[in-house]
């Protein structure tokens, strides 16, 4: 079957009454939970597996793919309004979507928001659909040095992310990479800073780490500045983005959807990365880096774009190799094995309906994202109007019950409670949270593929720069260390 | 300006000899086989190392800088960090419902709105919440004391 | 804080305890009347997840009851025991879970939890299938060759893992202690992960759980061995371990424990509920899909092998050098 005739035949199926039905239940629920702070798209999916153990099998992985990129598209919603991310993915939408919304542009935001989304998963369906096979076979060729190398370009990265003191971003980052050791050793299993207590066993968790660092925290600190009870008038100015934003925003969002769209079928990489990595570019290139965090339009588009880009191409490799690179897809992989299927090479031919199925579904399921999303931004900017005094008890009590469902835990209620705390000081100290959680995300992997490296090389350090890869990702490093360092001197 | 980075600066360092002699007990390995301690070794010695830069650098820079205070949470702040730490300690006795309605009545009531609003308000969002988390995204929220 | 507040608080106090009081008894022997709880240690996906699940299902049936699968990850399945000891030992909270984790990652951490006390076995039911894979264009066709080119190549052979002490890394181990080799272990976070850089070209064997069907199948990998007790009925030309002649047979048996102090005749309830949810069609249909082998141990058979397990593997423990004593002490 060619690609034509194939994808004919996929909106063939996903156009079954029962399908569209079951792409909009996926999409509506996504959106929901990316919505939401705390719940993530691997909680939804699993949540709902044991559902679709009635469906047949395209109409249950239908249903599940939509609510992975239909998370990715309702992440970004709180991150812009109300400072607290709606997943790990839309951490860094935070920055300066936030900012815009405090400027009265949070409907330019929401807007970039989505249709940079809209755009990237698109252009990401088009290359599952084409070019699935002869790309997953580059991503298995990332080994860890590859993967190390990768991650310390991100690090160097990180610095950039935020504004002010380099030196400050430095300490921020070493913290987060320290914070991400706490729990279990991820090779011998020993017990690393856990003063004995179980819960922090499996580490701190990073949807209650982040929800403390930016939504608890910024309540806090609001609290300190306005005096409580004061209504404050945001004036809104715009509900859509206009001309300019898509000037400044259009080459960001294809920028993203490039970055998300290879990050994404990297085994491990997937949106989280992506996003940081896409951010630090546009801030790299941009002629005035300055304006970020101050509300930069491009900071927002190049993000949400690349975590949808990642999302779908993210399916690749499932696809085409078996192989799920990110625990959502992991929880996809199970539900394709409990309806007897064999995700890899032979998925194609064996199951077209599936493979094609989906497909089709996702380019949909896009569409219709985007119909139900676009509507909702004139109702999301009213959150904007709600005085504070009733605002932050909300968004305090979105936090509260966020952090529990992740793991029905009291326990990261605590943690984000403290981290809220730590936070709030850390802003007074002109220190910025960004880089502390990028590198707590980064942190174990940068540990395992340093530690895996090294176990293969046999402790020669040359393998990271033996290897075309990995060489070209340290190239990339030292010459932003090298630009970083003269910065700071002409600074001085 | 001065003030914060120096007390800022004496607790990273406080923190990295920490990590530092943590790292060194879980034991670093050797470069063909890093132990556990590995990272937390060389990030300890990396965050003393920055701290020892924005020490220094504090101290050679004497320009007064705007001094704010290190700034501790005021009484408000106090207030709401206080009602989420006794939450978290009450939640699994009192179940959702009750404890939730507690923590929304002392944020509102923190806003100095007129005593029906608070309460309706406080009912009002766990009543929501509890429907959204409980039965649509089926989070088991803990039931306490109370029999659902 | 104003006094108008206190007053609420002291109101909304008040009125929980006056609500909550007269509901809350002793746990009755009606079980169930509600839904129950099974916890489980891993990542949704997984075999030790899907089969839980599968094993929910079939379960729900028997009681007419919801029994609702909830995953508490992490430290390899020590975090899902431990919040089980944290609930009451009325039989709606139970704990699917690997027998490996009450005896292998208890001797090799030290865990919150008395492996051989803390718990009241309910059953065991199903054991995973293991096996080690290369890729398809490795040159090795037999386990006999590979072990031969890595006596060749001391140091030259690197292989994957699930883990520092998993089972998977044991029977390497056990393997590599009887041809006297040295190979580089290179420990991954579960089979996919193992079977990644296998896939990639980045280790030369991976020794994983049943998730390497999808890449055999496929033509992408080389299933070498499995580790069951007989062949595996989806690869009947595969030999096992034994008949390749090591002493080694998978021993983690997935199953399901309670809180110890389990009210006797509730005990026996679930018992009898369980006992008639693993002949469920759907469930050995659900088994035989992720290539689990179904087993059956009742209460007491599987306390007598959790017993004889903490013996056995502690010795391997300790004479393969891993170990000076359990962590954790049994009892």
């Amino acid at each position: 079957m060619d690609i034509l005739n194939g994808l004919l035949y996929g909106f063939s199926i996903a156009t079954q009454p029962g399908h569209l039905a079951l792409v909009f239940a996926g999409c509506l629920l996504g959106t929901l939970v990316g919505v939401l702070p705390g719940l993530g798209p691997v909680a939804a999916i699993s949540i709902l597996l044991p559902l679709t153990f009635h469906l047949p099998p395209a109409g249950a992985i239908i249903m599940l793919a939509g609510i992975y990129y239909g998370v990715m598209y309702g992440g970004s919603t709180t991150s812009i309004l109300v400072n607290v991310p709606g997943e790990t993915a839309s951490v860094v939408t935070c920055l300066d979507g936030y900012q815009m919304a405090r400027q009265g542009r949070a409907g330019a935001a929401l807007g970039i928001a989505a249709f940079g989304s809209f755009i990237a998963g698109t252009v990401g369906i088009v290359g599952l659909q084409l070019i699935a096979g002869p790309l997953s076979s580059v991503a298995l060729k990332f080994g860890p040095p590859e993967y190390f190398a990768i991650i310390l370009m991100g690090f160097t990265f990180v610095t950039y992310l935020a504004p002010g003191s380099s030196l400050k971003a430095g300490i921020m980052a070493v913290l987060g990479l320290i914070l991400s050791g706490v729990g279990l050793d991820p090779i011998t299993s020993e017990q690393r800073m856990t003063f004995g207590v179980l819960n922090l066993f499996e580490g701190i968790g990073v949807a209650p780490l982040a929800m403390g660092l930016f939504g608890v925290a910024e309540v806090l600190n609001r609290l300190e500045q306005a005096s409580f009870g004061r209504v404050l008038q945001v004036k809104i100015r715009s509900l859509f983005p206009d001309r300019k934003d898509w000037l400044s925003a259009r080459w960001a969002i294809l920028r993203g959807t490039l970055i998300g769209f290879f990050l994404g079928i990297l085994p491990g990489g997937g949106p989280v990365l992506s996003t940081f990595i896409s951010y630090g570019v546009e801030k790299r290139i941009a002629k005035e880096p300055e304006r970020f965090g101050r509300g930069a339009i491009e900071g927002v588009a190049a993000p949400e774009a690349a975590n949808n880009a990642a999302a779908s191409t993210s399916f690749i490799p499932l696809f085409t190799l078996g192989i799920p690179p990110n625990v959502v897809l992991a929880v996809l992989f199970g539900a394709f094995l409990v309806h007897g299927i064999q995700p890899g090479p032979l998925l194609i031919r064996d199951h077209p309906d599936i493979f094609w199925g989906v497909v089709g579904s996702m380019y949909i399921g896009n569409v219709m994202l985007l119909v139900l999303n676009l509507p909702l931004i004139p109702l999301w900017v009213q959150v904007l109007r709600i005085p504070d005094r009733i605002l932050y008890p909300l968004i305090l009590l979105l936090c509260v019950v966020g952090a529990y469902s992740i793991n029905n835990s009291v326990f990261d209620i605590g943690v984000m409670v403290v981290f809220g705390v730590v936070g709030f000081l850390l802003k007074r100290g002109s220190y910025e949270a960004a880089p502390l959680i990028l590198a707590f995300v980064l942190g174990p992997m940068l540990e395992v593929n340093l530690r895996r490296s090294l176990l293969i090389s046999g402790g020669d350090f040359s393998i990271f720069f033996t290897r075309p890869i990995a060489l070209g990702a340290m190239i990339v490093c030292l010459f932003l260390l090298a630009l970083s360092f003269l910065r700071a001197k002409k600074g001085n | 300006m001065i003030t914060r980075d120096r007390i800022s600066g004496a607790l990273w360092l406080l923190a990295a000899g920490f990590v530092t002699v943590s790292g060194v007990n879980l034991g670093i390995g050797a470069y063909d086989d890093p132990g556990p301690g590995f990272l937390p070794f060389w990030s300890g010695l990396a965050l003393a190392l920055l701290a020892v830069v924005l020490l220094v650098l504090s101290l050679w820079d004497r320009v007064p800088a705007e001094e704010r205070r290190m700034g501790l949470p005021g009484r408000t702040g106090v207030a709401v960090v206080a009602a989420l730490a006794l939450y978290c300690w009450l939640l699994p006795w009192l179940g959702y419902l009750i404890a939730t309605t507690g923590l929304m009545l002392v944020l509102f009531g923190l806003g100095r709105m007129r005593v029906r609003t608070v309460v309706l308000g406080s009912l009002l969002a766990v009543f929501l919440s509890y429907i959204l988390f409980l039965h649509v995204l089926k989070v088991p929220l803990p039931r306490g004391i109370l029999p659902f | 804080m104003s006094g108008r507040i206190r007053f609420l608080l002291t109101v909304a106090v008040v009125a929980a305890i006056a609500m909550g009081f007269p509901v809350t008894g002793p746990a009755r022997a009606a079980w169930p009347e509600r839904p129950v709880t099974l916890l489980v240690g891993f990542a949704p996906g997984g075999t030790m997840d899907l089969s839980a699940r599968a094993l929910a299902r079939a379960t729900e049936k028997v009681l007419g009851k919801p029994v609702v699968v909830e995953n508490k990850t992490g430290g390899t399945g020590t975090v899902a025991l431990a919040a089980l000891l944290a609930q009451k030992a009325d039989g709606y909270t139970l704990c699917a879970t690997p027998s490996s984790v009450l005896i292998r990652v208890s001797q090799m951490q030290r865990v919150p939890f008395k492996p051989l006390a803390s718990f009241r076995p309910i059953l065991g039911f199903t054991t995973p299938q293991l096996g080690i894979v290369v890729k398809q264009d490795a040159p090795w066709k037999s386990l006999a060759e590979l072990v031969a080119y890595a006596k060749k190549h001391p140091g030259g052979v690197k292989y994957a893992t699930t883990g520092v002490g998993s089972t998977t890394h044991a029977a390497v181990e056990e393997l590599a202690a009887r041809e006297k080799v040295r190979m580089i272990h290179i420990p991954y976070k579960g089979s996919i992960e193992a079977l990644t850089a296998l896939l990639g070209g980045h280790v030369d064997f991976a020794s994983v759980t049943s998730e390497f069907i999808p890449s055999v199948k496929g033509g992408q990998a080389r299933l070498l061995v499995t580790m069951g007790e007989k062949r595996s009925p989806k690869f009947p030309r595969v030999p096992t371990m034994k008949e390749a002649g090591y002493d080694f047979t998978n021993d983690a048996v997935y199953a399901v424990v309670a809180p110890a102090g389990l009210p006797p005749e509730i005990a026996k309830k679930i018992e009898e509920a369980f006992a008639r949810a693993v002949r469920d069609r759907e469930f050995l249909e659900a088994l035989d899909r992720i290539d689990l082998v179904p087993v059956y141990y009742n209460s007491k058979a599987f306390n007598e092998f959790l017993q004889a397990q903490w013996k056995i593997i502690n010795r391997h423990l300790t004479s393969a050098g891993l170990i000076r004593q359990a962590a954790t002490p049994p009892e």
